[in-house]
């Protein structure tokens, strides 16, 4: 078995958008860290621009709606007021990420674990694209992800979500590659059970 | 006949391609034959793809904005506390993660007056408070050497392990590595690790503050600085696990205590020659 479904589906949109934003000078991760280190107030807004949908994104789905904000305003400025210490032994991307994570699990500890998720907005997302499937599904998803564990969560964010690989999630969970994937098969199994019998046929899966 | 108990921890790693050759095709097989565990595949594929296919929520326009101005507050909020108070917050860092620098408390307020002085003092006029962000950290940190730089964020490299340092000198918090039973940081939480982690952000924020003022000192006295914390830091990264690891990040802690105390007594005659403004 070598293709899978998600070999076939296209690279999450982030991967795509801030290409094309950052002029070419600055489109190494080094040269537009030199430049937030000077302060530079174009390159700040740049790496900005090339991370805030997944750092938003992911503590969107992490803290809830209503959180989500003050926790990636939090990432940003750990981030930028910690760049001067980041000396690129992971990937930027990986840092700004286990940041994100960090601040999410830490603000959902701060307010208190039976607070999670819940009712926080989730019910008013827009209509999901799945629609055509199980109209049903996508907010049903939205809800179990969000009465799931903080950390089951996380880890179907990053890889399930997000897309990430393995690799990616162990260095921004800081965990080994096989607890990472040993975790993700968990937090599907605590998904299904929450979401009970879905009998969509989704395609593939059982060729 | 394989049991269905055996094919059911492979489905995920089945399901995303990761299983080759002939663990594949042991799996494919009996799904074939096997109609409970084909409803299950058949769920988590779905479920996988639901998950791949949530609408991403949308970025709030004032985002960037509030980044702004939580930047400059906490620039100001440097600027203003006192050096003795700084270095006591150094000392305490459990007192600082239940007050923390960045707090929404009176946020707002703070930030608009914070962008006023930011804009009125214009850029990195102020040698110990950094504005704009990044400005200050430039200073001390290329003349170090690089591989023992000030630099808390590398807790978090392999060689160290453990769930450190996270949050690098301005972060984090180490009791974030959650403790629910079933939470997939669970695995992460080992309490060798947890306590290593307060002890490194500790000896992080130490040496974040240290790179605040260490432009400041003769170069000889820097480089003296430099080698003794690259040494500890070698011993740190060298102490494996457990015991060993927190004994070498308490002795590179009391160093750093011992190097900001000099630095104290030190500026406090900066401070009296120049009572308005630190330089
Ligand atoms: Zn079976």
């Amino acid at each position: 078995m070598t293709e899978t479904l998600a070999d076939a589906l296209p690279p999450p949109a982030i991967l795509a958008e801030p290409r094309s934003r950052v002029p070419a000078q600055l489109a190494d991760d080094a040269e537009l860290i030199a430049a937030c280190r000077r302060g530079e107030a174009r390159a700040m807004e740049l790496l900005y621009h090339q991370f805030k949908r997944r750092v938003f994104g992911m503590a969107h789905r992490i803290v809830g709606a209503s959180d989500a904000e003050e926790v990636a305003q939090e990432v940003f400025v750990r981030v930028f007021r910690g760049l001067a210490n980041f000396r690129g032994d992971s990937q930027l991307s990986t840092w700004i990420y286990r940041l994100t994570v960090n601040a999410s699990l830490s603000h959902l500890a701060k307010r208190g674990r039976r607070q999670e998720v819940g009712d926080d907005g989730i019910a008013e997302l827009p209509a999901p694209p799945v629609a055509e499937r199980d109209p049903g599904l996508a907010s049903r998803i939205e809800a179990a992800l969000a009465a799931l564990p903080a950390g089951y969560r996380a880890i179907l964010v990053l890889h399930d979500v997000e897309g990430l690989s393995h690799e990616e999630c162990a260095a921004i969970l800081e965990c080994r590659v096989g607890t990472c994937k040993s975790q993700l098969h968990k937090a599907r199994g605590k998904m299904r059970e929450l979401l009970g019998p879905m009998g969509v046929v989704a395609p593939g899966a059982n060729r | 006949m394989i049991r269905c108990e055996e094919i059911e921890p492979q489905l995920t790693a089945y399901l995303d391609g990761e299983l080759e050759g002939p663990a594949g095709s042991v799996v494919r097989g009996h799904l074939r034959g096997c109609e409970a565990c084909r409803a299950i595949a058949t769920d988590e594929a779905a479920l996988r793809d639901g998950l791949r296919a949530l609408p991403a929520a949308d970025v709030p326009a004032s985002m960037w904005a509030g980044v702004q101005a939580r930047l400059a507050a906490a620039e100001v909020a440097d600027a203003e506390r006192p050096s003795w108070r700084r270095a006591v917050a150094r000392w305490t860092p459990s007192v600082r993660r239940l007050a923390p620098t960045f707090g929404a408390v009176g946020l707002a307020a703070a930030a608009a007056a914070a962008l006023i002085v930011w804009r009125a003092h214009g850029r990195a006029e102020d040698a110990v408070a950094p504005a704009p962000p990044g400005v200050a950290i430039t200073v001390p940190i290329p003349a170090l050497s690089p591989d023992t730089a000030l630099a808390p964020s590398d807790r978090t490299a392999p060689s160290f392990g453990g769930a450190a340092g996270v949050g690098g000198a301005h972060g984090s918090d180490p009791r974030l590595v959650a403790p629910s039973d079933d939470d997939v940081t669970a695995d992460l939480a080992h309490e060798a690790a947890r306590t290593s982690a307060a002890y490194a952000a500790t000896a992080d924020n130490l040496a974040a503050q240290l790179a605040d003022v260490r432009s400041g000192w003769p170069a000889d006295r820097r480089q003296q600085f430099d080698a003794r914390l690259a040494d500890l830091r070698i011993a740190v990264a060298g102490a494996g696990e457990g015991r060993g690891r927190q004994r070498a990040l308490r002795a590179e802690i009391r160093y750093l205590q011992g190097a900001l105390i000099r630095d104290e007594i030190a500026s406090n005659d900066r401070v009296l020659a120049a009572p308005g403004r630190l330089r």
